[in-house]
């Protein structure tokens, strides 16, 4: 079953200032089989940050239309989005954004309080989370009193409270040291094994995209190649190396 | 009915008359009333350079025969009862004005560093509500949110600033024997009710304009496809 599509999907910016346009992506056509675990990478400026903004339906194309679980996505309704925003999807950022005045616990309740839920079914379902994630022991705390790691663990946490299909991460082990992105790839791995989600991961880390089903490389704001996993992870680790290195070379080509 | 009494040097022949004797005020040393004389405003108010600090204001039970016999048999000062009233509504106005203006510079200031605190947080209320629309925080829930965090700043200092101002008014009303009338009830009441309606119009414009800001800073719905969250 498809649970995403993107068709023609193109995004221009305007520069504040001379209102030149800047090119985000450009006819991009992509489909995701729900429980697929999909990584996004290209250097910066490539257009993968874009491309998950709009997926995540927190930023509008230019042209093209996206579909989540075969609906298409309107940005006329602001309300209907945020619902979809709340249920649908799940996002996990580079930076956490943890909320500093709210424990770990209120932190991962957050989307369920917005969603409705009552207290006490909101309380159970983080603490259940929680012991999955390995983080009930700091669930009292504030973020500013828990590592990066902690951090990204509680941000997944958070991210999978209303039990959204689709979990979106950009760049989610970007801030971390090696261990902590070791646990973070452990837990992007049981959101996509044992919870069923279908989770895209926007990096640039060949190790985390290793992990995944699928890696897409985008360059200059199109799809450039697309590789899949023979689930032997070492042996799609060094292919996406490969791809990196062939894809970097045909731009030094091109450049000499 | 008159009688002649003396203080130090002066010697003045007063009537008295029966009504003035309802409320006396005069100089109490220890427990007992001693050295009371009715006396003109002219004539008190050059005494009072001599003895302000020794002039207490207490009440004398109506018609008490005994105090009344003691006032016209003994070596007493009488002090009459309007300029005593006058005097000490004159400190106790003072005093409330005092406190009046006090009261109100720190309005004023605490309204300059609310304003400032809510402008300099901004940047990190933007991306805070970023984030939270995001993660499907809807309007009417934003909207929600910022009221209930502008009540806390605004409305709570009302709280507990008003019922604490009565307070102050009533206790200085009773210690003050009643010197308060009716005019300076008013006078603070409707001060009051002016300082409660600024805070409330203040409240209300700070919170609209913070909202339309907020609005357009964390949604911006281009047309022709713009970013619908900027820099998140």
């Amino acid at each position: 079953m498809k649970i995403f599509n993107a068709i023609k999907l193109t995004k221009e910016y305007r520069n504040s200032g001379d209102r030149k346009k800047t090119m985000g992506i450009m006819d991009i056509d992509l489909e995701i089989d729900s429980g697929d675990f999909i990584a996004v990478m290209g250097k910066s400026g490539s257009g993968k940050s874009t491309l998950l903004k709009i997926m995540g339906t927190i930023d509008i194309p230019t042209s093209g239309y996206i579909l989540i679980k075969g609906d298409r996505v309107s940005y006329n309704n602001s309300e209907k989005l945020a619902m979809m925003r709340r249920r649908e999807i799940g996002f996990i950022f580079q930076d956490f954004y943890l909320i500093n005045t709210l424990s770990i616990k209120e932190n991962i309740m957050l989307p369920m309080i917005l969603d409705g839920k009552d207290g006490k079914v909101a309380s159970e379902i983080t603490k259940k989370n929680a012991a999955y994630f390995d983080i009930v022991n700091i669930i009292a705390k504030y973020p500013y009193e828990i590592s990066g790691g902690e951090k990204q663990r509680v941000a997944i946490c958070r991210a999978l409270s209303n039990n959204p299909d689709i979990i979106l991460a950009d760049e989610p082990t970007g801030n971390l040291d090696s261990y902590s992105t070791k646990k973070v790839i452990d837990s992007l791995l049981m959101l996509n094994q044992e919870y069923k989600k279908t989770v895209i991961v926007v990096t640039h880390d060949p190790l985390l995209a290793s992990f995944c089903k699928k890696a897409i490389f985008l360059k200059d704001g199109k799809i450039e190649r697309e590789i899949e996993s023979s689930d032997d992870q070492q042996e799609f680790h060094k292919r996406i190396l490969d791809t990196i290195i062939d894809i970097d070379s045909s731009f030094t080509e091109k450049a000499t | 009915m008159g009688t002649t009494l003396s203080f130090e040097a002066l010697t003045v022949k007063f009537t008295i008359k029966e009504d003035k004797y309802q409320i006396l005020f005069g100089r109490q040393l220890s427990d007992e009333l001693t050295n009371i004389l009715v006396l003109n405003d002219q004539t008190f108010n050059s005494m009072l350079d001599q003895n302000e600090s020794t002039v207490e204001v207490m009440l004398i039970k109506e018609n008490d025969s005994a105090v009344l016999n003691k006032i016209k048999t003994e070596d007493m000062v009488i002090y009459d009862k309007t300029v005593l009233i006058t005097l000490c509504k004159g400190e106790d106005v003072f005093v409330f004005l005092t406190f009046l203006i006090i009261g109100s510079i720190s309005i004023l200031c605490s309204w300059f560093i609310l304003f400032i605190k809510i402008m300099s947080e901004y940047n990190h209320l933007i991306e805070k509500y970023k984030f939270l629309s995001i993660i499907g925080m809807n309007e009417a829930q934003r909207k929600k949110s910022i009221v209930s965090e502008f009540k806390l700043i605004f409305v709570l200092p009302l709280y507990i600033s008003t019922p604490t101002g009565i307070m102050y008014f009533l206790i200085t009303y009773f210690q003050s024997s009643s010197v308060y009338q009716l005019k300076e009830i008013s006078t603070f009441l409707g001060y009051l009710t002016i300082l409660i309606l600024i805070q409330f119009l203040f409240y209300i414009s700070v919170k609209k304009n913070f909202l339309v800001k907020l609005n357009k800073d964390v949604v911006l719905n281009n047309e022709g496809g713009g970013t619908y969250f900027e820099n998140i």
